[in-house]
This record gives structure tokens, C-alpha cells and sequence, in this order.
């Protein structure tokens, strides 16, 4: 994108502050009228014009880089709330674009850490536990082998033994055959990639899982971490349908072989990558109801959820920062009166773990459901 | 006092996160789009140099104290969204700007019928409190749902929409306020005078709750403010007429005014574009009908009361205006462009964002205000609207760039340009006209600049007002006696002059 | 009985002829030091007209009767001396009317009525937004104007555009002649519709008036809505006081182009009085002329007169909460009269009750007055533009509010010579 790109697209925003806020007709508390993670906590340019007015001021060389500047950039969480808000009735500022080419532009000596080292992120651990899954029935995809269906060995997944054994129990149950490029996995891309603006490596990256997906002529990946796969959605270039693992839950739970969980009443956070990212709002909440728990909706839900606090790389760049976000997530979900929070994300369960009050729990997914077939934990590889 | 002094203090007073001195913050509270685009040379970009996030009144008072006593001067914007200027600082570089986020608490006292906002409270915040309440407020303003509808942002800086002509404009609608003044002292007047003071906004003696508006903190630093709410109404509906002529157009509605019917009632020339964007649900709907009444006059109300009030009036208003060559636009069209009802009950609009992003929607930041005024009577809106079309056009076919401009959209609004005018106020046939430019480039503000230098000349030719909103320089140069007087407040107030100077008062 | 306000009379009276001449006596007035009062016509609740100090010089500005009639536009220029009966005739010849205010004559300036914001009966519908520029001489003797008025322009019609910068025309508005003389203002007419209609509601006690009030005010529908206590009522019907009139009556008028909208807005008034448990009704018993004399009234009201007789009568101007009229209401005597008129949606309410007298007894009754008012301020209540009697309690119960005033005072009248010793200045 050249400059003049960029300050045409940040001069949509003529800073109206719409993105600010929730859907009046949806959200009826003023408690939970803002939404922006950072915007809602730090204020001032801390709010998405802020980035808009970075742009703009990058653009025309009205602002240098600086600390300052990337400490704004970072504290944001990617969550595409202002993004998708903005489209829906009003000028379309393209705020995920701004802040992507924002987070490519910046000089690498002022980018974080954890931002800095965010290829890495690729890298495959050589004690992965991905061969876990073949004590399930998980084959691996190796050689000439084809498969119509595999399951995404994500970085959190990879040395990840007791979630790898509840997705492979569920797999089991589910009498799917799938298969997972276990010997030799498939680059971990993640949300990391694009939000240490690593262009470059995540385009390598897509273009090498696109040409082994197509010679092992797989058809459909299921795929745990939504920030992986909100990028492979968005970056890959095959036909190949990519979907969240709890669709398969949801398909599952409809034969109803599986048994009620006994437990208070549960709210659900809706992953930012799951749900506006990868539109699945559904299948959770279908989840959810099959267990036989009972839902008590967060306001800000759906389209309209707010972060967690942890993505846009804050978790990891900024904990304190993002255990503060999340203690606005923790309001709200407090005042459900739900005394479990169901996550289907590994970020917003780690996030939300860290400012978790103490008379709630916090829950995953995938263990309700594996727990739903009869898991207990103990079930050995074979 | 030193930079690193005054932050030193600031910090004490509100603590080190809630004083901002980075260089995006800066730039972030000294421009908008109207530092960027056109009127670039009249609104200059000016970087406070520090932002500042009281909690409190009393925050809002040490900081005043502290700015009075080390001549620095002080600004404010609302819940930080600026639109027209009236928050960018006079004085660049050297100034306090106050930013109310951390100020957003809203409460309705139904009983009363007021609703009592902290300058950072939002007008969707508002609407959200009330949305189950059976309580409204009107007459509506502009701007967006999450701009700080109510102190400084809108109500100080004076953009109201005049749409309201049965309410008169939304400064009616104040009814008590709490301010700092320069001294550090507090002020509450009307409905805040006292703990129960009734919902009145004048006295006891002379009415000090309008000192602020469109002073853009010149007097003082709001800290609160109650407006008065209305009962939602039993119903609502809506009437739009089309016309071959807006000479038509502007005695139909002279009728309706007359007849004293109707609310929100607007008078638009060819492109209607200001009724279709009030209404749509999204752009591209507004942008549809742009295209279609790109031949028609446009008269546009709506209705509210009891069933038999909004049926009455609809039926009086079609009649009244078939007499003038009016063509009532069939049901289902108004029902796709709803927004009017929403308006007419009470509820928040949010028509800026969707005005300026209509034309394009994609990378053109859109509508600029190129001129717009308050006028007493209905003839001079007339000429105003006609030579006003007939000049922005003349100006357009000279740059041919911009009559063929890429974008579908600005080459249609090249060739036609657009006008509204809201029926308003209390001077029962008073109205606003704003004519929009609609591009983004920089490469067009020659043009911006001539079709400004036309409308100045008509404006004088017919003998309007100054509106006084944001950094208008008209105000104090064509009203001289009305500005002498807020000149006297001024010194009272503020002897030093480091409230907002070079905004609503200039640097002398 | 203005005298119930002030003791003092005016030493002598000035008659300008014009604005140049007033300004002339302002100039003067500041060289000498003398205290002015403004004076528009003779008539006054609250004894604004008369001066609160010795040796006064009373500016009577009844000569000034200059009128620049706008029909188009629906707005009257008009000079101090220019009353409500005046303007009638014009307004009348085509289809307006000015809004007139309860208990002012018609015989009463439109320019100081508008300007103390005496309550109009159409505030209900219309708002205090009655005036919209206005001209005229700072107590220091500079002049002033506002919006329009203040165009360097010259041309006729350059008055109905408030220029709201600084809304420094409603700084002299309730200020009761302490901050200058204003010689012109705009104000705006309205459309006088062909057809009325009175209806009453009668109500138990001034808990349900205020109710049914707020109920008959969400409806928007009636032009002028008012209730009163049967001691009111029935001056204002001209009938002695007699079991027919209920405790309070809220008295609706509509108004219409024809006799369709008469009857939905009949129809609607019907059902909200059911709604709150009562019937509206068209007529009062045993007084067959009540809505040509309520209609009558309103179109050209008879003032003070209608209560006082040949007793002396005190009103209590105040705004006043439901909660705070239903607490106040007790401190009155079961004959006083009393009115109350619904503001800003019904959130508000004017109330004005009253004490009667005998001239002997103004003393004694002053004091009551003022320990009456005593009462009030400290239940809440707004007095909005205090009479002299308890000014100085006003102003010492908005210390913050006063402070500034003064201060305003101070920089237009340096020698305090605009009417001193009102409003706590």
C-alpha cells in the first residue's frame, strides 16, 4: 500500500465515534455502552480514530515513529469490533486494513518483543505432541497420503498433550475419519504473524500449507485456535473449506449420544477471531444448549462482543494490560449471575484465567464436550 | 511554568496515566477533518500541548486553578470527537486541552423529565438509559451516536440541526448546568441550581445556563448539564412531498410552517440528499435515492402524538401542500427510509457519519461543509438555495478534474451539488443551509476556496447572520454590538483570557 | 397594590421619545448618579417598576411605540411602549396573535411582559422562546444589540436570527431593568387558529392537577392547559364562589383549523381524563358563558384587577416541582387563589398562589410574605425573578449564581445606577 493509499483509506474516518459504542437497541446498559478494549480503558487516542489519525499523520509525515506511536498500536487487540461496526450502516472505515499496514510499516526496533520474535511463531517445536492424536484414530498425513479431512496442529496445540487427548477422544467419538499432518505439521500460522506485521513470512507460510493441502487433496480442515483460523480463512488461496473443530462438535451433539453436563448457570465469550472474524456465532451456542446448560447472554455478545483483551498480541506483549481489558469482560459477565464462563478460545481462556473473580469458573469448550462423551482425563494412548 | 512543571502538577492533580503529552494525542486533539480538508487555511491544525482525563469536578477545578494561575490557556472537547473545530486549540502548542472520557455518567430523573450528563456522556449512552423509559429528547441533533452529544462537543459549538422546527433548536432544550468558571469556582444555574431545583432554566434572575453554548469553554468548563426530556409519543409517522420547482417547494413549506403541524419538517433541493441520508438505514440506500430526485424539490416532515393527532396532520399537510403542485412520495418508499419516525419519536440520530461517507463509502472522506447559515426568511433560503446551486455549479465546471472525477458518485454531486434547508427555530421561518463539497483531495481546495468566495458574497448581498459555530470569525466581525457585550462577560469571567482563546474569542 | 412591593416612588419621571434619548438619560444618569427605573407601562406582579431606593428617577418608556409588523415571517419588532392591545388589530387581520401572559393586562407592554418572562398562557405549547433579538443601552450607556440586531448592516429586516453566540439576550431577560434598558425587541406571533374549545377536568386536590397536567401534556395537543383552584376559577369566570367548582381544575383549550381536529383533540383529551380516572368535561354547571370568558381572557387578559377587587393581592411567583407544589400548597390560606401552568413537558410547573389584604395590613402581611417565601426556597422552589421583598434571601440561597451576577452587574453598571436594590444585586 503506498502512502497516499493509506491516507485515503484513514481519511474515511472523520472520527463520528460511532465505533465507540454498541448497538443501542441491543445493548439496553449504559454500563456496557463502549466497546473498543483499548478505547474503553485508555482513551484519547487510544480509541480506534486514534489509529485512524496515526495513519493519517504516517501517511503525510505529520507523525514520526516513535515509542509513543507504538505503544498506541499495541495496545490494541485486533478484535475488529470498530471494523465491523463502521460497515454496518455507516462510511466503512477498513480499520483492520489501517491497522495491519500500520503494524508492516513500523520500524522493527520499535515493535515489541514478542512482535519482534513473531515468526518464530512458526517455528515447530521438536518435541511436539502432536503424535498424541494417533492413539485416537487420527491417521497421519505423510508422503503421497490423501485425506479429505485433517485436523490443524495449531501452536497452541502442539505440545498441548491434554487438549490434543480431548480432541482426539472427541474425534473418536465422532467416527469422522481425519486425519493431521503429524510427522510433519503444517507451518502454525496464528493471528502472531499479522500482528507483528511478518508480511512476508505469513505469505511464505500460506503458500506452503495451500500447495500440501492440494497435494494430499484435502477438502476440509478443522482447526482448534480461532486466530488460526481466522488466518487461514483470510490468507489462503485454496478451496479448501477451513472450520472451526466446534462445528464438528455442534454436528455431533445433534445425535444426542452424548450426556448432560451438571453444572451452574454459564455465559459464553465470543472469540474475536471465532465470531467476527470466522462469522461462527452458532455452533457454541447449539453446544451450549445440548449440554443441557443453562445460557445467561452477556449484552455485548455476538457481532457485538466485547475482547477479551488478550489479541492483537497484547497478552503476551503487555499482561498487565490485557488483565485490565479483561476486567471489563469480567464486569459484564458477572452480571449474568452465570457462574461458569465458557471460552472457545485458548486466548480468552488464558486471559480472562488472569483477572478471573473468584466465585466464577472458567471453562473451554472442547473439555465440556469431551467430558459430554465420557472423557475423563484418563484415557491413555494406546 | 515549565512543560515538565505544568505536567508534574497535572499529574498530581489527576494521576501520571490521565496526562498525555505523546505526539499522536497532540496531533489527534489539534486536527480534524476540517483541519485537513478545505478549510485548512481558516482552521489551522493547532496541537495542544498536553491532554488532560479529569475524573471529577474537582479535578476540573485544580486544573483550571492551575492553568489561571500560570496563564495557560485551556481547551475542552467532549467525549474526544471533534467534527467542527470548536475543541481545536486557538493557540498552538502552549495549551491545555481537557478530554471528558473518564466523565460519562448519565441519569434520568423521569419525574423531573431531565436527563443530567457529564460532558463525556454520549448520546447513545443516552439513548440506551432511556429506551425502555417512555421518555425522549428532541428536537433531535446531528452527529453521530458516539460523538458527547451534549456538553461541549455539539450543544457548545452550536451544531444543532434546526430540523426541529416545532422545538426550536436543541439549546431549548437545556434546562440547568454546573461550570468551573476561570476562577476555579463552580457555577449551577436553572435545574441545578439546587439539589431539587424544578427543571427550569431561567434564573433565579437573569438565565446564566446559556452562558456556555456555542462559547466553546470560553467562560468556563461545563462539568454538567441537564436537558429536558419529553414523553414518547403514542405514534409517529412521516410525509414527504415532491415538487418541479423549490420556489414551490419553499411556499408549501411556508404553508405548512404556517399551519403549525408537522416536526422536522425540511425544504431540499434536487438530490434531497440530506432527507435520504436522516432516514437510511445505510448508505447505500441513501446513496439510491440521491440518484433518483436528482429532478425533484423535496418537502420532507414528520408526525407525532396520538393516533388521531398524526393522522390528522399528515391528511392536513397533504392537502396544504397538493395546492402548491406537491406529489406525495408513495408509503412504501417513506418505510424504507424510516429514520424520519425514529426522529419524530424522540429518538438519537445519526446522521453525520452517514452524510459524509454516502457519496462513496469507500475511500473518499466525503462531505464538507462549504457554507451554511440561518436565515429569517423564506425568500431569502430561496435565493440562498438557487444561487447557491447556480454558483457551486459554475465553480465545478471549471475543474474538469473533478467533473470527471473516477467515482461515479462525486461526478454526480460534481454536476449537481447538493442543498437542504431545515425549517427552524423560533424564528418560525428560519432555516439552515448547508451546501457539501464531496471529495477528499487536497487537489480540489482552490476549488473549495472559490466556491467559499461566492457564498460569502451572496450571504452578505442577503443580509444573514453569522451561525457563531466553532472558530467562525464572522461573529465577531459582523455582529460588532452583540460581541461587545460578550466581551463584557468575558472580562468578568475571564480577565486573563486564557479560557479557549483564538475559539469562540480571538486572541487579541 | 404594587405598593405591597416597595415603599418608594420615583422623584421624578423622564419621558424618551426614542432610543437616542434614552441613552442621553443613561449618559446622564451615570455623570449624576442617579438610580433609573425602567419603566414600560404601569403594570407589574411583582413591583419590578418601582424603584427599591430614594431619590429614583423613573424612565417611562411608554412614548416609544414604534412596531416593524413582519407578517411573512410571523415576528413584531416592537419599542417598550408597545402593549398587547396594540398589536391586536394587526395580528388580527392576518390570522396571528401574540402570546399573552397570565394576570398582565392587555393594557401591558409586550417588551417588558416578554422580558421579565411573566408566564404565557402558551408556554405549555410554545416554550419561553418567545423573543428572539434585541437593542438597546447597557446601564454604563453603551450600546448593545443582539444577533441580527446587531448586523452592521443596514436594512429592515435584519432582526429574527438570534446569532446564539454567548446567548447574551437572555442575560437581560428576568434582570428587571439592573443590567440596562433594552429599546426594541423581536418577538414571534403565532397562527391564531378559527376554532376553540375549553374543556375542564376536575381534580381532588393539587396532587392530581399536577398528575393529570403532566397525563394532558404528553398528548401536545392543547394550545393553552392550565389548572387552577376554584378560588381562581371563579374570579376568572366573574362567578362568586360556590360548591358547583371542584378543589382544582385543569382547564384545556384546543384550538383547530376545523371542526375534525376540535373533535380528535376532544376525543383525546376524553380518553387520557379516563385514563386518570376522571371525566373531562365541556361546560362548568351553573355558568353557561365560562369558555367565551376563559377564551376572552386569554386573548386579552384582564389582570391583576380580576382578583384583587378592592382588597389588595399578592402573588407568589414561583417554578415549583410536583413534589414541591403539593409541600407549598399547605402554606396558603384555603381563599387564596391559585394557578399552576405545566413547563418544559410537565417537568416543571409555574405556580403562583396569592395573599389577600387590606391596605392596613401590608406590614404584617410583608412579613408573612416573606417568611412564606422562606418556606418555599428552602423546600426547593425557584423564584425566578424574586421581588425586592426577598431578594437579598434568593441570592443568599444561590450564593455561586449571585456572585457572578454581581460581578456581571459591576462591569455594565459601574456606578449601579439601573434600578438598585432589585434582585439581590
Amino acid at each position: 500500500m503506498t502512502k497516499q493509499e493509506l491516507l485515503e483509506i484513514a481519511l474515511c474516518c472523520n472520527r463520528c465515534g460511532t465505533c465507540r459504542g454498541v448497538v443501542q437497541d441491543e445493548i439496553p446498559d449504559v454500563a456496557f455502552a463502549t466497546q473498543c478494549p483499548s478505547g474503553m480503558t485508555l482513551f484519547g487516542a487510544y480509541e480506534p480514530s486514534g489509529l485512524m489519525y496515526m495513519a493519517r499523520g504516517i501517511a503525510q509525515g505529520d507523525l514520526k515513529w516513535s515509542d509513543d506511536l507504538a505503544k498506541v498500536l499495541y495496545s490494541c487487540t485486533v478484535c475488529g469490533y470498530c471494523d465491523d461496526f463502521c460497515q454496518r450502516g455507516y462510511r466503512h472505515v477498513p480499520a483492520i486494513t489501517i491497522l495491519e499496514e500500520l503494524r508492516s510499516m513500523i520500524p522493527a526496533r520499535l515493535k515489541p518483543k514478542s512482535m519482534r520474535k513473531a515468526a518464530d511463531s512458526l517455528s515447530i517445536p521438536k518435541n511436539q505432541k502432536l503424535g498424541v492424536l494417533k492413539s485416537f484414530g487420527v491417521f497421519d498425513v505423510t508422503g503421497n497420503k490423501k485425506a479429505h479431512t485433517i485436523v490443524f496442529g495449531d501452536n497452541t496445540l502442539l505440545t498441548n498433550t491434554p487438549k490434543l487427548k480431548e480432541i482426539g477422544f472427541i474425534l473418536q467419538k465422532s467416527g469422522k475419519k481425519v486425519g493431521c499432518l503429524i510427522s510433519e505439521p503444517l507451518p502454525p500460522v496464528s493471528a502472531a504473524l499479522v500482528n507483528g506485521g511478518c508480511r512476508k513470512e505469513l505469505e511464505n507460510a500460506m503458500a506452503e500449507i495451500d500447495a500440501r493441502l492440494a497435494k494430499h487433496g484435502i477438502k476440509q480442515v478443522l482447526v482448534y485456535n480461532p486466530e488460526s483460523l481466522s488466518v487461514l480463512q483470510r490468507f489462503s488461496n485454496s478451496t479448501v473449506e477451513f472450520v472451526s473443530i466446534i462445528s464438528l462438535y455442534a454436528r455431533m451433539l445433534k445425535t444426542g449420544k452424548a450426556k448432560k453436563i451438571k453444572l451452574g448457570p454459564v455465559t459464553y465469550q465470543d472469540p474475536c477471531h471465532l465470531g467476527r472474524y470466522a462469522k461462527e456465532y452458532a455452533a457454541p451456542r447449539e453446544i451450549i444448549k445440548k449440554l443441557g446448560l443453562e445460557l445467561k447472554e452477556m449484552w455485548r455478545r455476538g457481532h457485538d462482543s466485547l475482547c477479551c483483551g488478550a489479541g492483537g498480541g497484547v497478552l503476551a506483549d503487555n499482561p498487565a494490560l490485557a488483565k485490565r481489558y479483561a476486567g471489563n469482560r469480567w464486569y459484564e459477565a458477572k452480571a449474568t449471575g452465570a457462574k461458569v464462563m465458557i471460552t472457545a478460545c485458548p486466548y480468552c481462556n488464558a486471559n480472562l484465567r488472569q483477572a478471573k473473580p473468584k466465585d466464577i469458573r472458567i471453562m473451554d469448550i472442547t473439555s465440556l464436550v469431551a467430558q459430554a462423551y465420557g472423557y475423563s482425563g484418563k484415557e491413555a494412548s494406546k | 511554568m515549565k512543560k515538565a512543571d505544568i505536567i508534574k502538577r497535572l499529574k498530581r492533580i489527576v494521576g501520571a496515566e490521565w496526562v498525555r503529552t505523546d505526539a499522536l494525542t497532540r496531533y489527534h486533539f489539534g486536527s480534524d477533518v476540517l483541519t485537513h480538508f478545505g478549510q485548512g487555511a481558516l482552521y489551522p491544525e493547532n496541537h495542544p500541548l498536553v491532554v488532560v482525563m479529569p475524573e471529577s469536578v474537582k479535578d476540573i477545578q485544580a486544573i483550571v486553578r492551575l492553568a489561571g494561575s500560570n496563564n495557560i490557556p485551556l481547551y475542552a472537547v467532549g467525549g474526544g470527537t471533534v467534527l467542527l473545530i470548536g475543541s481545536i486549540p486557538g493557540k498552538a502548542d502552549v495549551g491545555i486541552t481537557f478530554d471528558f472520557h473518564r466523565m460519562q455518567k448519565v441519569t434520568v430523573d423521569e419525574d423531573r423529565l431531565v436527563v443530567r450528563v457529564q460532558p463525556g456522556a454520549t448520546g447513545l449512552q443516552v439513548s440506551q438509559l432511556v429506551r425502555d423509559m417512555d421518555v425522549g429528547y428532541r428536537p433531535y441533533f446531528g452527529g453521530s451516536p458516539g460523538t458527547s452529544l451534549f456538553v461541549p462537543y455539539q450543544v457548545f459549538t452550536g451544531q444543532n440541526k434546526m430540523a426541529g422546527y416545532l422545538d426550536g433548536m436543541g439549546i431549548n432544550c437545556a434546562a440547568g448546568m454546573e461550570m468551573v468558571l476561570p476562577s476555579g469556582e463552580v457555577v449551577r444555574t436553572g435545574s441545578m441550581a439546587g439539589p431539587d431545583s424544578p427543571a427550569w432554566p431561567h434564573g433565579p434572575g437573569p438565565a446564566l445556563t446559556y452562558l456556555p453554548f456555542f462559547a466553546n469553554a470560553g467562560y468556563g468548563i461545563v462539568s454538567e448539564m441537564e436537558f429536558r426530556f419529553f414523553r414518547t409519543p403514542q405514534e409517529v409517522g412521516s410525509l414527504w412531498v415532491t415538487f418541479n420547482s423549490l420556489e414551490e417547494a419553499c411556499q408549501a413549506m411556508n404553508a405548512v410552517i404556517k399551519s403549525e403541524y408537522a416536526c422536522g419538517a425540511t425544504v431540499m433541493g434536487p438530490g434531497c440528499w440530506t432527507h435520504a441520508l436522516y432516514s437510511s438505514q445505510h448508505w447505500q440506500e441513501g446513496n439510491h435515492f440521491v440518484k433518483a430526485t436528482q429532478d425533484i424539490n423535496l418537502v420532507g416532515m414528520g408526525f407525532r402524538g396520538t393516533k388521531a393527532k398524526v393522522e390528522y396532520e399528515r391528511n392536513a399537510c397533504i392537502k396544504m401542500l397538493k395546492k402548491y403542485g406537491g406529489v406525495p412520495m408513495p408509503d412504501w418508499m417513506v418505510a424504507i427510509l424510516d429514520g424520519h419516525e425514529a426522529n419524530a419519536a424522540g429518538w438519537q440520530q445519526c446522521n453525520s457519519p452517514k452524510i459524509c461517507g454516502t457519496f462513496n463509502g469507500k475511500s473518499d472522506s466525503g462531505g464538507i461543509f462549504v457554507s451554511g447559515g440561518v436565515f429569517d426568511t423564506m425568500e431569502k433560503l430561496e435565493i440562498y438555495m438557487r444561487e447557491g446551486m447556480n454558483a457551486y455549479q459554475a465553480v465545478c465546471r471549471k475543474y474538469k478534474d473533478f467533473l470527471n472525477h473516477p467515482h461515479p458518485i462525486v461526478r454526480l454531486y460534481a454536476s449537481c451539488g447538493q442543498t437542504y434547508l431545515s425549517m427552524g427555530g423560533h424564528a418560525n421561518a428560519a432555516g439552515e443551509v448547508i451546501f457539501v463539497l464531496d471529495f477528499a483531495s487536497r487537489q480540489f481546495l482552490p476549488m473549495i476556496g472559490e466556491i467559499k468566495a461566492r457564498f460569502d458574497t451572496m450571504m452578505k448581498k442577503i443580509g444573514m447572520a453569522p451561525l457563531g459555530v466553532g472558530r467562525d470569525a464572522r461573529t465577531w466581525t459582523e455582529t460588532p454590538d452583540h460581541f461587545a457585550m460578550a466581551k463584557v462577560l468575558k472580562g468578568v469571567v475571564d480577565p486573563q483570557g486564557f479560557m479557549a482563546p483564538g475559539v469562540s474569542f480571538p486572541i487579541e | 397594590m404594587s405598593s405591597f412591593f416597595s415603599d418608594y416612588q420615583p422623584e421624578r419621571t423622564v419621558r424618551p421619545k426614542n432610543a437616542g434619548e434614552v441613552q442621553e438619560i443613561i449618559k446622564k444618569a451615570n455623570k449624576n448618579k442617579t438610580p433609573l427605573v425602567p419603566v414600560s407601562s404601569g403594570t407589574n406582579l411583582q413591583g419590578t417598576h418601582l424603584p427599591s431606593v430614594k431619590g429614583a428617577t423613573a424612565v417611562d418608556l411608554s412614548l416609544m411605540k414604534g412596531v416593524y409588523f413582519d407578517e411573512g415571517n410571523r415576528n413584531v419588532v416592537v419599542e417598550p411602549g408597545v402593549t398587547f392591545a396594540d398589536l391586536a388589530k394587526q395580528c388580527k387581520k392576518a390570522g396571528l396573535k401574540t402570546l399573552t401572559a397570565i394576570d398582565i393586562p392587555k393594557d401591558a407592554s409586550v417588551l417588558s411582559t416578554y422580558l421579565e418572562m411573566n408566564p404565557l398562557y402558551d408556554w405549555p405549547k410554545y416554550h419561553p422562546w418567545e423573543m428572539l433579538t434585541m437593542e438597546g443601552y447597557r446601564a454604563d450607556g453603551q450600546h448593545f444589540a443582539t444577533g441580527q440586531m446587531a448586523m452592521s448592516q443596514d436594512r429592515p429586516d435584519k432582526y429574527s436570527w438570534g446569532c446564539s453566540f454567548a446567548m447574551v439576550s437572555r442575560l437581560f431577560c428576568q434582570a428587571q431593568g439592573t443590567l440596562g434598558i433594552i429599546t426594541k425587541v423581536a418577538v414571534t406571533l403565532k397562527t391564531a387558529f378559527p376554532k376553540s374549545d375549553v374543556l375542564y377536568f376536575d381534580c381532588r386536590n393539587v396532587n392530581q392537577a399536577t398528575k393529570a397536567l403532566k397525563a394532558f401534556m404528553a398528548t401536545e395537543e392543547p394550545h393553552e392547559i392550565f389548572a387552577v383552584n376554584k378560588t381562581y376559577l371563579a374570579e376568572l369566570l366573574g362567578v362568586k364562589l360556590s360548591g358547583g367548582l371542584a378543589p382544582w381544575t385543569v382547564v384545556l383549550v384546543n384550538r383547530g383549523a376545523d371542526k375534525a381536529e376540535i373533535s380528535y383533540k376532544r376525543k383525546d383529551a376524553v380518553s387520557v381524563g379516563k385514563a386518570l380516572g376522571g371525566k373531562v368535561r365541556f361546560s362548568i354547571k351553573g355558568v353557561p358563558q365560562a369558555s367565551e370568558k376563559i377564551l376572552a381572557e386569554i386573548t386579552s387578559p384582564t389582570g391583576a384587577a380580576v382578583h384583587s377587587g378592592s382588597r389588595g393581592w399578592a402573588p407568589v411567583v414561583s417554578i415549583a416541582t410536583a413534589k414541591q407544589v403539593e409541600k407549598c400548597s399547605g402554606l396558603f390560606s384555603s381563599s387564596s387563589g391559585a394557578i399552576l401552568l405545566p413547563l418544559q413537558a410537565g417537568g416543571a410547573f409555574y405556580y403562583q398562589s396569592d395573599l389577600r389584604f387590606r391596605a392596613s395590613e401590608i406590614p404584617e402581611v410583608r412579613k408573612k410574605y416573606i417568611a412564606l417565601c422562606s418556606k418555599m426556597l428552602k423546600a426547593g422552589v425557584v423564584f425566578p425573578r424574586p421581588s425586592a421583598l426577598i431578594a437579598q434571601q434568593v441570592a443568599k440561597q444561590y450564593p455561586d449564581n449571585f456572585k457572578l451576577l454581581r460581578s456581571i452587574k459591576q462591569a455594565v453598571d459601574p456606578n449601579n445606577i439601573m434600578n438598585p436594590g432589585k434582585l439581590g444585586l
